[in-house]
This record gives structure tokens, sequence and C-alpha cells, in this order.
């Protein structure tokens, strides 16, 4: 069994078998830092028991494509803020499946949005002037109808 | 004790996620996107993410950005570019084909001469490589009068993106009296990141037999023609564009030999773009000696192969070569025979054209004017009618395929 601990002092154990779904944690196995429990201190508690309920099911049905894909959509049905933090501790934790799973949500969510809906998820900062981002638009005009 | 890690806000995903998540959407997503922030600009306008982009659209599964590009008919000005989805072609009955934007035919029109209109036009699709489409568009002038002129420009095309970029004139001009464009062809050069757009141009001069070809080469990188040595070997089987595979272009052509006796050989001519040499394919085994250049083309089809057709009425017989290069890999995939109702329509010359071979074994054909849906396994066909809401759309001339992507983004609108 393999422990590990969130930055906010969470414990979890979770079998070996299991933990190396990710190559981060398989490669700090592998390089004997895993003597007592393994501190991963980018990832918080809530979030790391949902990464791991991602693996451990992923473990014990991975022959289950049907039950998998029903498992994985009703796993990313959660709050904009959650879906992000999983996506930074799956590529923190380098776990492939989960990072695409994850990633895709997010792609299928915003794919039809408008800019300013996009900025707003992003929390980004519009930093065209006004002359700029109209004609950023008018070069693409069709895509905008 | 390490301290607690700062908790990342969630707005603020590193670039690399940033991209990871872009690279699954579709052009028209991306290209709104280009106005979220100058980052985002700048990361979608990257050539690393266009590259990225355009193979994972190429691989992709599902067949979701894949469409079809046809130019087709409506006598005297043939100047229509439709496409539809590649996914109706294959699970509709009927395809609804639309107009595509060609704002560069009007915009030419000016640029090519200060006189009038031109009276006819027409549009071909030289082939589509790597994203791109090479487009080639003829204008005459006052056809019937004496000082007719005629003119022949070639433009590369994203219709993903609905831009496109006129390639220079280059130095041979078109002189239509005395010479006349024998074959052309467009691919992509891995090894030099370049679309090449190669024409052999055949001067007319009464007493040769074989014929000379004035060979022009056009990069994108350079965005300049060269002119590459005089190619004297083969005469091109009547006029077409050549056909992308494996970093070659490949036109069907016939070796004539110094002994003046001798029949001509027929052969598979390839262009290699990175290294602008010459090769030669050989046909499969058993249509070496066989007298009929009418008879056969070339094309590509399944995953890049070079496909080989031979027609003898009311018989099509189809071959893949499986592995580049090897003669005796040479496979028969199937031998179609063409329905009773449509064997007078099409004739006993071969045109042919191969749109698309899946895994699973539908073969798209495109043969004079109509699409046929040929399914290898239990050799079930369907004739596919492509409709459009143009007025006077008339048939299908050539069809290509591309899928949708980024490349030139910085070119004009089209």
């Amino acid at each position: 069994m393999i422990v590990l601990n969130s930055s906010d002092g969470a414990t979890f154990e979770v079998e070996e078998s299991v933990a190396v779904q990710s190559q981060t944690i398989k490669h700090m196995i592998e390089d004997n830092c895993a003597d007592t429990s393994i501190p991963l201190p980018n990832v918080n508690g809530v979030t790391l028991a949902r990464v791991l309920e991602y693996i451990k099911k992923h473990a014990e049905a991975k022959d289950d494509e049907e039950g998998l894909k029903s498992f994985d959509a009703e796993f990313v049905k959660v709050d904009q803020a959650s879906l992000f933090e999983i996506i930074l501790a799956a590529n923190y934790l380098d776990i492939k499946g989960l990072l695409d799973l994850t990633c895709q949500t997010v792609a299928d969510q915003i794919k039809d949005l408008t800019v300013e809906e996009v900025r707003a998820i992003f929390n980004i900062m519009n930093d065209f002037t006004p002359e700029e981002e109209a004609k950023l638009r008018n070069d693409h005009a069709w895509a905008f109808e | 004790m390490e301290s607690t890690a700062p908790k990342v806000p969630h707005g603020h995903l590193p670039p690399e996620l940033i991209f990871d998540i872009l690279l699954r959407l579709l052009v028209k997503s991306l290209l709104r996107f280009t106005c979220v922030s100058k980052s985002w600009n700048s990361l979608i306008s990257s050539p690393e993410f266009i590259k990225t982009h355009l193979k994972e659209t190429s691989n992709a599964r599902n067949t979701a950005h894949r469409k079809l590009i046809f130019s087709s008919t409506f006598s005297p000005v043939l100047d229509f570019l439709t496409e539809c989805n590649f996914d109706s072609v294959l699970y509709s009955p009927t395809i609804e084909a639309t107009d595509m934007v060609t704002h560069m035919v009007a915009s030419s029109m000016t640029e090519a001469t200060k006189i009038q209109h031109p009276a006819k036009k027409s549009i071909d699709i030289v082939g589509s490589c790597n994203g791109l489409v090479c487009i080639a568009m003829e204008y005459t002038f006052n056809p019937f009068a004496s000082d007719s002129i005629r003119d022949l420009c070639f433009f590369l095309w994203n219709p993903s993106i609905r831009k496109y970029r006129k390639l220079p004139q280059c130095s041979f001009g078109f002189d239509f009296e005395n010479s006349d464009v024998a074959a052309y062809g467009f691919g992509y050069d891995e090894l030099h990141d370049d679309y090449k757009f190669i024409a052999f141009l055949r001067v007319r001069s009464p007493e040769k037999i074989a014929e000379d070809h004035d060979v022009e080469i056009y990069s994108q990188r350079t965005n300049s023609w060269k002119t590459n040595e005089v190619f004297k070997k083969y005469c091109f089987l009547p006029f077409q564009g050549g056909y992308f595979v494996d970093g070659k272009l490949h036109w069907s052509g016939t070796f004539h030999h110094e002994e003046e006796d001798h029949y001509p050989s027929y052969k598979i001519v390839s262009f290699d773009l990175a290294d602008e040499t010459y090769g030669e394919i050989e046909l499969p085994e058993n249509y070496k000696r066989k007298s009929n250049a009418l008879r056969w083309s070339i094309g590509v089809l399944g995953e890049g192969r070079l496909a080989f057709f031979w027609l003898h009425t009311p018989d099509l017989d189809v071959w893949i070569m499986t592995d580049y290069g090897a003669t005796q890999s040479w496979t028969k995939m199937c031998s179609i025979r063409y329905p009773k109702d449509l064997q007078c329509r099409l004739g006993f010359h071969l045109n042919v054209h191969p749109v698309f071979l899946s895994k699973r074994g539908e073969l798209l054909l495109k043969v004079k004017s109509l699409l046929l849906l040929y399914n290898l396994e239990d050799g079930a066909y369907k004739i596919l009618e492509v409709r459009s809401k143009l007025r006077g759309f008339r048939g299908i001339l050539k069809v290509d395929m591309y899928d949708e992507n980024l490349v030139l983004l910085d070119a004009h609108d089209g």
C-alpha cells in the first residue's frame, strides 16, 4: 500500500498497482522516494480524493468499456473550478487518461461559447485595444456568424 | 514539514494545458478564440500549434473534420467549387454540396487585366495536400476576337479558414499559341516544410516526335518559381494532375524508347519534392505489355497508397501498391463490374478518380461525373447523387478531400 499526503495534510492509502497509473508516483516509487509516504504539495485533499476515485475505478474495471464510459461521463459532471483542479492534478501526476478526459470535457464545453464567455471561464484579461480586436474579428468574420 | 503550496487560481491553467485543450477544437472555434487575448492569438497562430492541430485532425478516428470538395460544370463558366461533409457521403443517400466562398475569383479578375470581364473561366482542383488545396484558374477574354487573351493562374487555398494566396506570375508566362500545360501537381515537402507546385509545359514544335517539357517549380516557402531541367523522357497521358504519395508526385506516362520500332512502354513517373529528382514505378506485371494508353490511370487510396486502375469494360480493376516502390507488392483489391444501366454513360474512356478507401472496405470513386460507393466485402455498390442549390450545378468534374486545419492563417481572404 502506498500512502499519499495532500497539500492540506490529508492522508490517503492506495494499492501500489493502482497508484502507478500516475507516472509521477510510479517514478517516485522506482526512485525509492516512497519509503513512508509520498507528499503531493500541488494537490489538495478534495481533488486528490477525486483523482483516486478515477484511478481506482479504471484499475478495477479496466476491461469494461461501456462501464468506464458511463463512469467517465458522470465523473466530469462537476463545477468548473473543480474540473480545472482535476486537470492540474492529472497534469502534475501525469495520468494520461484522466488528462485526456478532462481536457476534452473543457474543449466540448467551450467550443460554441463567445469570446467574452471564454475570457470569464479562464479568468483572462482582454489585452487587445478595441481597434486590434475589431481587426481580428473582421479577418475571420465568418467564424462569428 | 513542507508548507502548503498556494492554491492555483482556477483561471490560470499553464500554456501547455491551454494548448492541449485548444487542439481539440474545430477551426471555427479556434478562429474566434484568437480574439480572447494576445497570448491566445499567438498560441493559435504559432507554427507549432498549426502543425500539431493538422496532425491531430488528419489522424482523428472520427471523420468530423473531413470534407470533400468538388469542381463542377456549368458551361460556359466552370467556376463552381462546392463542398460537403465527408460523413454525409458515406451515410446519406444524397449529398448536399454547399457553395464555397471563392472571392478570389472576383478580386483576381481586376488584377488580371484592365479590359473586359473574362468571358470564360474555369476552375480546376490541382490537388489537396497537408491542409492546403491548390487551384488553377483559367480565363479567356474576348474568346471570339482576334485579340483574345487567355490567362492561367494558381492559388494556394485553405478552405477551412477561407484564406488564399495567389502564386506570383512565373517567368515563362503562358503563351497559349505555342505551349500549354501538359501536367501539373501539388504536394508537401516534409523535409523542407514547404508546399510545392510543379508544372510541365509542353512546347509545341511540329518537328519533334517525342515531347520536351519545360518544368517550372513553385516553392511556397520562398514564394518564387524556378526552372528545372527540361524533361525529355516521357509523354504524359492526357492532361492530368499529379498524385501525391510518399513525398513524391506521380503521373501516368509513356516512355519512348530510342529505337524507333520499339513499342512505347507505360510507366508511372514520380517526382520527389524534397530532392527534386525523377523516378519510375512499374505497372503491375499483368498490365505492362497491354497496349491501350487510354485504359489506365492512377490515384491515391487507403492511407496514402498508390493505386492503379485498368478498365476493360465493363470491369474496372483496382490495384494498390502496399509497399511503396516494390513492384511485386501490387495487390489487386477488386474488380468492379460497372452496373448495366451505367455502362453506356461511363463509356470506354477511363475517367476514374479515386477518392477514398476506408478500413472497412468502402471504396469511393468518381467515375466521369458520378460518385460510386463500392463495398469490397460484398460487392454492393451505390451511386451517389451530389446536389447543390446552385443554379446550373451539373455533375462533378473533380473531387478532392481535406481535413480542417489552420495552415496559411496569415494569407488573404478568399
